[in-house]
C-alpha cells in the first residue's frame, strides 16, 4: 500500500477511507502478526468519515488525507492507551497527543492503531515486548527486527500505509530492513520528540516506516519543524543539491555472506549514475560501546518516572516507599529493561559519572570522523544490518549478540546524521536492507538520493 | 562548656515570581485546592518535555546582578536523579556544572562580606501531605514552580549572621521583584550547613545540613542547637557524622534524618532535553537597568536626603513598600525632623499592629502627605496627629475631614489664645495665686490646664509664650 495509489482511488471515488479502513481492520484481525497492541477504531472511523466527506466534496486536506497510519506504542495519542510494550504501562491512557501525531491528524491522516515494540524500545527483535513478539510478515518464523518491529511489520503487511516509529540506534531502519520496507531516521532535532516516550533523549528521533521513499518524504514534510514543546528542534536545512559521489565500504566485520551479496550487487548498480569511492568507517567499532553507555545511562533516568505513584501499574501491596517501588518496578519491567537500568545506574554512579561524560567525547570523535567522510563523498551506502532476519529466540540468550544488531546503525544516531534503509532484495525470501547515510541536516537531499537509488534498484531487480 | 568555632554556609531557595511554571504553562498560585495546576509536563507523563520559561531566566539574571554575581553567558541544565513520590520525573531539572551566575557577594548589616558561590535555576518538587488517616497524599501544584538556589561560601560564624543574611537576601529579592520571598509560604527557604572546629587554624570539621527551617527564628534556633550538639560531641571525643538533619519546630531541636548524599549518589548528568542556555550580552546589560535602587543604596540616600539616622534608615527600608510609602508621603514637604520622626514612630507600628503591608493601608501616601503638611505648619499638634492617623487607618477618611469633625485644628490667632488662657486662669485661681507667690513649678500644671481646655486646638508653644506674659 502506498499513499499515492490510495489517494488516487479516493479522488476518483473508487475507494473510500471508510471502506479501506473496514478492509484493513478485517485483514489485521484475521492475521496473526501481532503487529498492533491497540487498535484505535473509534478515532479512526471518526476521522475516516470526515475524510470521506471531504473527498466527496472534492476538498481533501492534503496528500495524506485518508491515508492510514500506524503509530508506535511509545508515541502518545490522546485518550488512547500507550503501553510502550511494557506491563508497567499496560493500562496507561495518554492525556495528550504527541506533536507528530497532532501534525499527521491535521493533514487528515487516519490512525489505525498503536504498534507493538520492544519494551521501551530496548531490543532489536521485538521479543522483549510484554505483549508478545511480532511475526515477520515476509516469513512468520522470523523476527521482524526492533524495536519498531510492529511499525515495520504493519507497513510491510499492508496493515497501514505509513508508520510513525522511533529510532535511537537503528530502531526504525533495522526492522525496515528485516521486513523489506523503507525506514527513515532524520537528523536529530528535525522532528519534535514531544510525546515520544524517552528512551535515550540525546539519541532518540521520531522515525518513519513506509513502502516507498515518496511516502516517507510526505510524512516527514508533515511532521518536521519547530515545536514550542521541544527545545532541541533546530529546523536547519542544507541547500538543495544532487549527490555525485557515493562512498561504500569493503570490509565489514561479522557481516553475513548473503548480506554482502546483496550489498555488492546494489553498490555496483549505482556505478552508472554516481562516482563510487571506497571509504573506511573504523569508528563503527567504538560506536556500539559508546551507544550502550549513552542509552543505558539516559534510560536509567528516563524510566525513573515509572514508579507507580502517578499512573501506570499500581502497587498491590507495600507499606513503605521502597516496597512500593520494588513491587511496581519489579513486576512492571521486563528483564532487558531492568538490566539496562541497572547498568545505566552503575555507569552514572561510578567515578562520578565519568563514563557518561567520556561517551560524549567518543560521540564527538565519531561525529568528527563522519564529518570528515562527508567532505569526500555526498553519501555513504552500507548494509542496514549485519545479518538477515533471524529466528525467534535465536539471540535472546546473548545480549551481546543482540546488541551487535545495532552495529551498522547506531553511529548515525551518535553523530546526529540522517539515514534511510531501503529494501535491497531478498535471499531465500528474507529481506535485506541497504542503508543510505548523509551529512547532518541533509535530509531532503538524502531523500532525493534515496528515490533515485530506489528507482535504479527496482529497474535492476 | 564553651562552644567551638562554628563555620556555617547557607543554601537559599527562593520562588521566582512568575505567572507560569518553569517548564510548562501551568499557573503558579498559592492555592488550597490540590492538583489543579498540573499538566503532562510537570506531572512527568511519558513523552512530555520541558521548555524553558524565559521570564525565569530574566529574573535569575536580575537576582544574580543584584547579588553582585558574574553572569554566565552560557549555562546549562542537568538532571539530579533520586526517587521520591513528590518528584514526578524521578529527577529534578537543575543547573549543576554551569550555573547561570557565580561569584557574588552580599554585605551584612555588620558590614561583613558574605561570598556567594553560585546562583542557579531549578524546578520545585510537589508536596507530600499526611492526612489524619495516616495516608500520604501528594499535591503536584508546586511541582515545576521556578526556583533560584543561592549558595554561599562557608562565611558565617554565628546564627545571627545567618539570620541577617536571610533578611538581606529577602530584602534584595523583594526590592528587585524577583521573589515575594515570603517564608511562611515557603517562597524563601534556608538550609544551613554547619561544622565546628577548635581554632580558626584547625581544618574544617565534618558538616551537617539542616532542613525544614521555615522561619528566621527556626534558622536561628536550629543553627544554635546544632552548634551545641556538635560542640558537645567533639568535646566528648566523638566524631560528627555527615548527616542531613531535620528541625522540629515544636521542640526547637534537630534530629538526624538521613546520611548526607554525595553528588555521585544523585547521578547528575546533562539534561538532554534542554539545549544550553545562551544569553546575549546586551540582554544582560539591559537587565542591569531594571534592578531599581537596591536597599543598601537607598539607605545611604535616605540618610543624606532626609537626615535620618542609620538605624532609622534600616527601619524605613525594611520593606520596599514602606520606603516607597515614606518617600511619597513626605514629597513636597520640608521633610523636617518633626514629620520624619512622626512617620518613623507611627507608621511601622501601625503596619505591625494591623499586620499589613504599606500598600494595604486604608489611606494612601497622598492622604498621609496632607496630614504631614498640617503637622509641618503646626496646624495640628502631634497628639492630635496620632489620633487623626489612627482614625485614617480605621475608616480611610481624609485627614481634613477628621480634623474638621473632631475640631483638632490648632489656632495661632493671638486673641483666641489669650482668651483661652484668661478663661483657664479664671477657672483655676488657686493655682494662679500659688504661682504668683513663688511656686514656679506650677507653671507646667497651668500649661496642662490650658492644653486640656484647648483640646489640641492650640500649640503648646504658643500657650507657653502667652501664659508666661499673662501671669506676670
Amino acid at each position: 500500500m502506498n499513499s499515492f495509489e490510495t489517494v488516487k482511488r479516493y479522488k476518483n471515488l473508487s475507494e473510500s477511507p471508510v471502506s479501506l479502513l473496514d478492509r484493513t481492520y478485517e485483514m489485521i484481525e484475521n492475521d496473526d502478526l501481532n503487529d498492533y497492541i491497540t487498535l484505535t477504531k473509534n478515532i479512526a472511523y471518526e476521522e475516516a468519515y470526515k475524510s470521506e466527506k471531504r473527498y466527496k466534496e472534492g476538498n481533501p486536506l492534503s496528500e495524506l488525507d485518508g491515508v492510514l497510519f500506524s503509530i508506535k506504542d511509545n508515541i502518545a495519542v490522546e485518550n488512547i492507551r500507550m503501553t510502550c510494550g511494557s506491563k508497567i504501562l499496560s493500562d496507561f491512557i495518554s492525556p495528550y497527543n504527541a506533536t507528530a501525531v497532532e501534525r499527521i491528524m491535521k493533514k487528515g491522516g487516519i490512525i489505525v492503531g498503536k504498534t507493538n515494540m520492544d519494551e521501551f524500545a530496548m531490543g532489536s527483535s521485538n521479543e522483549t515486548s510484554y505483549f508478545g513478539p511480532v511475526k515477520n510478515p515476509k516469513n512468520k518464523d522470523y523476527v521482524p527486527g526492533g524495536s519498531s518491529g510492529g511499525s515495520a511489520a504493519s507497513v510491510a503487511s499492508g496493515h497501514a500505509c505509513i508508520s510513525i516509529g522511533s529510532d535511537t540506534g537503528g530502531s526504525i531502519r533495522q526492522p525496515a530492513s528485516f521486513c523489506g520496507c523503507v525506514g527513515f531516521k532524520p537528523t536529530y532535532g528535525t522532528i519534535s520528540r514531544y510525546g515520544l516516550t524517552a528512551f535515550s533523549s540525546s539519541l532518540d528521533t521520531v522515525g518513519i516506516a513506509s513502502n516507498c521513499v515518496a511516502d516517507s518524504k510526505l510524512a516527514f514534510e508533515a511532521v518536521r519543524g519547530r515545536d514550542e514543546h521541544d527545545s532541541t528542534i533546530e529546523d536547519k536545512k542544507n541547500d538543495k543539491r544532487n549527490y555525485k559521489k557515493i562512498g561504500y565500504i569493503s570490509v565489514i566485520k561479522h557481516m553475513d555472506g548473503p548480506v554482502r551479496e546483496v550489498y555488492e550487487k546494489r553498490i555496483s548498480q549505482l556505478s552508472d549514475a554516481f562516482v563510487l569511492e571506497e571509504v573506511a568507517m573504523d569508528f563503527i567499532d567504538v560506536s556500539i560501546s559508546t551507544y550502550q553507555i549513552q542509552t543505558m545511562c539516559e534510560s536509567s533516568s528516563n524510566l525513573a518516572r515509572f514508579d507507580g505513584i502517578k499512573y501506570g501499574l499500581q502497587p498491590k501491596e507495600g507499606k513503605t516507599l521502597r516496597k512500593i517501588y520494588s513491587a511496581v518496578r519489579g513486576e512492571g519491567f521486563g528483564s532487558e529493561v531492568k538490566r539496562r537500568i541497572l547498568i545505566g545506574t552503575y555507569f552514572l554512579t561510578e567515578r562520578d559519572g565519568e563514563y557518561y561524560e567520556l561517551s560524549f567525547k567518543l560521540r564527538d570523535y565519531i561525529a568528527n570522523q563522519i564529518d570528515l567522510l562527508f567532505t569526500k563523498v555526498d553519501a555513504i551506502v552500507l548494509p542496514t544490518s549485519l545479518t538477515l532476519p533471524f529466528r525467534f529466540d535465536e539471540k535472546t540468550t546473548s545480549p551481546l549478540q543482540m546488541h551487535l544488531s545495532d552495529s551498522l546503525t547506531a553511529f548515525a544516531n551518535l553523530s546526529n546524521v540522517p539515514a534511510i534503509s531501503l529494501n535491497g532484495g531478498y535471499i531465500d525470501n528474507l529481506p535485506c536492507g541497504i542503508q543510505l547515510v548523509a551529512k547532518r541536516n541533509d535530509d531532503d537531499n538524502l531523500l532525493e538520493f534515496a528515490s533515485t537509488a530506489e528507482e535504479i534498484w527496482s529497474k535492476n531487480e | 562548656m564553651s562552644n567551638l568555632l562554628p563555620t556555617i554556609g547557607l543554601e537559599v531557595h527562593a520562588q521566582v515570581k512568575s505567572r507560569s511554571k518553569i517548564f510548562c504553562r501551568c499557573a503558579v498560585e498559592f492555592s488550597n485546592k490540590p492538583n489543579i495546576n498540573v499538566c503532562p509536563v510537570c506531572m512527568g507523563f511519558p513523552g512530555a518535555m520541558p521548555s524553558l520559561n524565559s521570564e525565569v531566566v530574566k529574573q535569575a539574571v536580575r537576582a544574580g546582578l543584584a547579588l553582585n554575581c558574574e553572569i554566565n553567558i552560557v549555562s546549562g541544565f542537568a538532571r539530579k536523579n533520586y526517587y521520591y513520590p513528590d518528584l514526578p520525573k524521578g529527577y529534578q531539572i537543575t543547573q549543576f556544572k554551569k550555573p547561570i551566575a557565580e561569584r557574588g557577594y552580599i554585605i551584612l548589616s555588620n558590614k561583613k562580606r558574605i561570598r556567594i558561590r553560585r546562583l542557579h535555576i531549578e524546578e520545585d518538587t510537589g508536596k507530600m501531605i499526611h492526612d489524619q488517616d495516616e495516608d500520604t497524599l501528594i499535591d503536584f501544584n508546586r511541582a515545576g514552580v521556578p526556583l533560584i538556589e543561592i549558595v554561599t561560601e562557608p562565611d558565617f560564624e554565628s546564627a545571627e549572621e545567618a539570620v541577617d543574611y536571610m533578611t538581606r537576601i529577602r530584602e534584595i529579592l523583594r526590592y528587585t521583584g524577583v521573589s515575594d520571598a515570603n517564608m511562611e509560604r515557603g517562597e524563601l527557604r534556608g538550609e544551613p550547613n554547619i561544622s565546628v572546629r577548635k581554632t580558626s587554624d584547625s581544618p574544617l570539621g565534618t558538616k551537617t545540613e539542616i532542613k525544614n527551617l521555615n522561619s528566621l527564628k527556626a534558622i536561628e534556633k536550629g543553627i544554635n542547637f546544632e552548634i551545641d550538639r556538635q560542640s558537645k560531641l567533639v568535646a566528648e571525643g566523638f566524631e560528627v557524622a555527615s548527616e542531613t538533619m531535620l528541625y522540629n519546630d515544636k521542640k526547637q531541636e534537630v534530629y538526624p534524618m538521613r546520611k548526607k548524599e554525595s553528588a555521585s549518589e544523585y547521578r547528575y548528568f546533562i539534561e538532554p532535553d534542554l539545549p544550553d542556555l545562551v544569553l546575549k550580552e546586551d540582554f544582560v546589560s539591559s537587565m542591569k537597568g531594571t534592578l531599581g535602587e537596591l536597599p543598601e543604596v537607598r539607605r545611604e540616600r535616605l540618610i543624606k536626603q532626609y537626615s535620618v539616622s542609620r538605624d532609622e534608615s534600616w527601619i524605613l527600608t525594611s520593606e520596599k513598600t514602606l520606603a516607597d510609602f515614606f518617600e511619597r508621603s513626605v514629597a513636597n514637604t520640608g521633610a523636617g525632623k518633626r514629620i520624619v520622626n512622626f512617620f518613623i514612630r507611627e507608621i511601622p507600628a501601625l503596619l505591625n499592629e494591623k499586620n499589613v503591608d504599606a500598600e494595604k493601608l486604608l489611606f494612601t501616601p497622598e492622604d498621609l502627605n496632607s496630614l504631614l503638611r498640617e503637622i509641618e505648619r503646626e496646624a495640628v499638634n502631634l497628639n492630635s496627629a496620632q489620633t487623626i492617623l489612627k482614625r485614617m487607618a480605621q475608616t480611610g477618611e481624609s485627614s481634613e475631614k477628621i480634623i474638621r469633625d473632631l475640631n483638632l485644628r490648632q489656632t495661632n490667632d493671638e486673641e483666641k489664645v489669650k482668651q483661652l488662657i484668661s478663661e483657664t486662669l479664671a477657672e483655676n485661681q488657686k493655682e494662679v495665686e500659688r504661682y504668683r507667690k513663688g511656686e514656679e513649678k506650677l507653671f507646667g500644671v497651668l500649661v496642662g490646664f490650658c492644653m486640656k481646655k484647648a483640646k489640641g486646638s492650640v500649640s503648646p508653644a504658643s500657650i507657653n509664650k502667652h501664659l508666661k506674659e499673662m501671669l506676670k
